[in-house]
């Protein structure tokens, strides 16, 4: 019956963009076949799911360049993200990215438009991802779910892996600090005029590192990834281009460290396993000069495998394991109707499912969905962007998310942007399936959609001492999280080139999914189930800079966000003189006031950072100065508020400096750098700084064609 | 029902602030000043404390039965008077329970009151509830920590209770663990009431301690 309903809405689309077409007849557009190449200098594509220019879409994206990238001496995602403006790095099993103050599982992670899958408490582990085969990273700020669907809640980061052009080998080794070596190799094949393939492998290795030799195990424990990805693009004919992506991951971790378990302390060790596998064909058809289908197909695989052993008593203390599959399919019809408008409808679904130790079963869900895009200049100074998407899924509620952008050039230096979009984020499988007992501690979580069959197992087996709350006919009926967002900003660009954007942004986010207290279990303990409670808001200012200087061979950015992001009802209860704080010494009890509110946890009000690029001959000098303002850490006098000075993390600057050379046109480049160095270390708060590390590193490029060498 | 309570005498510290009429007495049509309440903090009341086996995980040393408590005379009530209204309060683990509704047979009654201890100069005149089957009237007296495991009470989260045996009576929970340390951890012993009430001897609902 799904599968009807899927072919339904296909249909209807193939319908409607014929129609378009008819109605508007052929349009201006260049050409009639598929541009062999997209040797255009910034280009877009994560805004409208098609190649436009930077300066035509009216939606704050930035660009991290392949420049950028290769010298700033990063490696892995996580290193060049953290140093972007209104982005912060933050764990939570794994390094993933706030953005725009909201947590890494609001924010999705593309490569070449498709989703990466695999997170671990919401967090999309950047590490995972390797830098090098990276063309460009492409961050877009603001919900966009009215073209991604699910987890495009503060914005999207979309990876564009290269397409090349030319024969070749490309070599590139870097040894740094902890015995950490990374080496890539890459072959790539230019297929005459019509396309380029390529594959390359990646390793990367590291010894990790100690902040604290008291204690048993490392701070990071050593571990190897294994990358390897094939990309391909070709014309197979005049109007039809074939290009795939393919990658493979594999991280093996030896892990030893001392577990709490309920009271006592025990060390443990064993390897912990990563996997992921991502195929990605898509056919591209141009049926006439003004439109274009696309069929875009995405397998994704993901796995985790952890097996530990208790060291002393030689037994098992964690085995377990994690595997998720995602199959998509999306046909997209991009019909140019005329000079001044351009309408991209699509429909797809997706089928997820998951098998872990966690659930009773193997466990699925489908999401059937359609959307529309509209991009029109109603006059030479005026972009609009408008869209919207209707995800059909099958086990929560269904989602409408529009948005709407405008762009207006009020003369050559001055543009205005706003925009307002919904987003929205899927539930997880754990909050809609997870059925699990503590064996330490004793208490049980209940999955949404397992709570009325598990609590009734649970009281027929006489586990369950009193029910608090009866899961009534709403029981698993879980909403998404979902936010509405106003982005609103200016761009100058002066003469010699020098730039400032600012924007102003606002998350109104609701429906956030927690636990609460279903029943009490006959062993004293609770019994847990999700709910759609809270709701949160940020809101901010980010401002961004560039200084071209001396003829361009210098050019110094700098970055700067404001950012204020609370709890809704405990600033509603605040105001309401229903918070309170107690002091943990003396016990004496005191009304909150907004003064004393910090906000959510983990934000900093104020980051910056600024940035030095010199280009002398051959020579590049880079430094970089990343600042990050003090946050909430934890809760210290246990009322779940940020209320309390030592409830915070210090401040913190990071400086990074990189120097590289290259030599025969460009053909060997040799690089060496220091990442923070002045060696700020704080164990206590943040156990993922490695204090100062330094590198050397090389890059060989043979290349048939010297023109393409860059490629 | 197990005899297991010894009627340990309790570790009370009790500052009874005694009657005074302090203002000045140059009226003598002054009516006769409300009696004083009486303010009383209980240290370390035993919820069923337990401990768990290091390797298999279970708990032992708890009986899984909850500790009676009164509050006219700062008492713990034996396990043989559970069915009866001779307690107020029963506590076990984390769960508060009240002896009226589906708890007891009593006709002790609360409700929360978001505040301090010191602003809630008198018991609310209606609004009492028993622990029913929708849950118990002091379910949500704490926040748990989900990383250290650790439960607070939470702040502001006032207990005003009319007792079997017709007092009003206002109480602080203040920790959950045995001598109040200001940061417990997983070394801390748990289940070890530590709170503040105030009671008013008299049955009205003033908390003047004046």
């Amino acid at each position: 019956m799904s599968f009807q309903k899927g072919a339904g809405v296909l249909i209807y689309t193939i319908l409607f963009a014929a129609f378009a077409v008819q109605a508007y007849g052929t349009a201006t557009v260049p050409s009639d076949t598929l541009p062999s190449t997209q040797g255009l200098s910034e280009v877009v594509v994560t805004a409208t799911r098609s190649d436009r220019k930077l300066t035509d879409v009216p939606i704050p994206v930035s660009i991290i360049g392949q420049e950028q990238i290769q010298s700033s001496g990063a490696s892995r995602l996580d290193e060049i993200l953290s140093e972007q403006t209104g982005l912060a790095i933050i764990t939570n099993h794994g390094f993933g990215v706030q953005m725009q103050g909201m947590d890494p599982e609001y924010c999705l992670i593309l490569i070449n438009g498709e989703p990466v899958i695999g997170r671990t408490a919401g967090t999309l582990d950047l590490t995972r991802i390797t830098l090098n085969d990276v063309e460009r990273i492409e961050i877009m700020k603001g919900p966009s779910s009215s073209l991604y669907g699910s987890d495009a809640l503060a914005g999207v980061i979309n990876i564009i892996t290269k397409k090349t052009r030319s024969t070749g080998l490309n070599l590139q080794t870097r040894y740094a600090t902890n015995q950490t070596l990374d080496n890539t190799l890459t072959g790539s094949l230019a297929l005459g005029a019509k396309g380029g393939a390529s594959l390359s492998l990646n390793r990367f290795h590291t010894e990790g590192y100690d902040l604290m030799p008291g204690t048993y195990g490392k701070t990071v424990d050593p571990y190897t990834d294994y990358t390897l990805q094939g990309n391909l693009h070709y014309l197979l004919t005049p109007k039809l281009r074939l290009e795939f992506h393919g990658r493979y991951f594999d991280e093996t971790q030896s892990q030893n460290y001392m577990a709490t378990d309920g009271k006592d302390s025990l060390q443990v060790g064993g390897d912990a396993k990563v996997y992921d596998k991502e195929l990605n064909p898509i056919l591209e058809y141009a049926l006439s000069s003004a439109w274009r289908i696309k069929l875009r197909t995405y397998l994704s695989w993901y796995k985790t495998e952890s097996g530990l052993r208790d060291k002393h008593a030689d037994t098992i203390y964690d085995d377990s394991y994690f595997n998720q599959m995602i199959w998509k399919e999306e046909l997209q019809s991009e019909t140019v109707l005329n000079s001044k408008q351009i309408l991209t409808v699509g429909t797809g679904f997706s089928r997820e499912s998951v098998k872990a130790t966690r659930y009773d079963s193997r466990e699925r869900l489908s999401d059937y969905y359609l959307y529309a895009q509209h991009e029109w200049r109603p006059a030479t100074h005026w972009n609009l962007l408008s869209g919207v998407r209707y995800d059909i899924p099958s086990a929560y509620h269904s989602q409408l998310s529009p948005k709407i952008a405008a762009q207006y050039r009020l003369d050559d230096h001055w543009t205005i942007q706003a925009s307002v979009g919904v987003g929205y984020k899927a539930p997880y499988f754990r909050q809609l399936y997870l059925s699990f007992s503590n064996p330490v501690v004793g208490y049980s979580v209940l999955g949404a959609r397992s709570l009325r069959e598990g609590l009734a197992k649970m009281q027929r087996e006489g586990q369950i001492a009193q029910v608090y709350v009866n899961p009534g006919k709403d029981a698993g009926d879980l909403k998404p999280e979902s936010s509405v967002a106003y982005n609103l900003g200016g761009a100058y660009t002066g003469t010699p080139g020098w730039q400032l954007r600012v924007n102003l942004f606002r998350n109104n986010v609701r429906d956030l999914i927690d636990t609460r207290t279903i029943a009490l279990k006959t062993n004293g303990q609770p019994l847990y189930s999700y709910y759609n409670i809270h709701r949160v808001y940020t809101q901010g200012l980010e401002a961004e800079g560039t200084l071209p200087l001396l003829n361009k061979a210098l050019r110094i950015q700098a970055g700067y966000q404001y950012l204020i992001a609370r709890d809704r009802q405990v600033v509603d209860d605040i105001h309401d003189g229903k918070v309170f704080k107690r002091d943990p010494v003396t016990l004496e009890t005191t009304r909150l006031s907004m003064k004393d509110y910090g906000g959510l946890f983990n934000r900093s009000t104020h980051t910056f950072n600024v940035k030095v690029y010199y280009t002398y001959r051959n020579w590049t000098f880079n430094t970089r100065v990343v600042y990050r303002g003090k946050f909430g850490f934890a809760d210290m006098n246990g009322d779940n508020i940020l209320d309390d000075k030592n409830e915070y993390a210090p401040g913190y600057a990071l400086c990074h400096l990189d120097v590289g050379k290259t030599f025969w046109q460009g053909k060997l480049r040799l690089e060496t750098g220091v990442r923070d160095l002045f060696n700020y270390t704080d164990p206590a708060h943040l156990a993922y700084l490695p204090g100062r590390t330094g590198y050397i590193g090389a890059t060989l490029n043979l290349y048939k064609n010297n023109s393409n060498a860059k490629n | 029902m197990k005899v297991m309570n010894r009627h340990r005498l309790l570790l009370i510290a009790v500052s009874l602030v005694t009657l005074f009429s302090a203002c000045s007495k140059d009226d003598d049509d002054t009516p006769t000043p409300p009696p004083a309440a009486q303010t009383v903090l209980v240290q370390d009341l035993p919820a069923d404390p337990a401990t768990r086996d290091p390797n298999t995980g279970a708990v032992v040393g708890g009986n899984n039965e909850y500790t009676f408590f009164r509050f006219s005379d700062s008492t713990i009530v034996s396990h043989e008077d559970s069915a009866s209204s001779k307690w107020d309060i029963g506590f076990r683990g984390t769960d508060i329970i009240l002896n009226s509704g589906t708890s007891g047979p009593g006709t002790a009654q609360g409700q929360v009151v978001n505040s301090t201890l010191a602003e809630i100069t008198a018991a609310p005149a209606d609004g009492y509830a028993s622990d029913d089957a929708n849950g118990h009237v002091f379910g949500e007296w704490y926040n748990y920590n989900p990383t250290t495991h650790i439960v607070t009470s939470v702040p502001g989260y006032i207990l005003v209770i009319h007792t079997a045996d017709g007092k009003y009576v206002k109480v602080e929970l203040l920790s959950y663990y045995k001598g109040a340390p200001a940061q417990p951890d997983l070394s801390s012993e748990s289940r070890y009431y530590t709170f503040r009430y105030v009671i008013q001897p008299d049955g009205s609902t003033n908390f003047n301690e004046q």
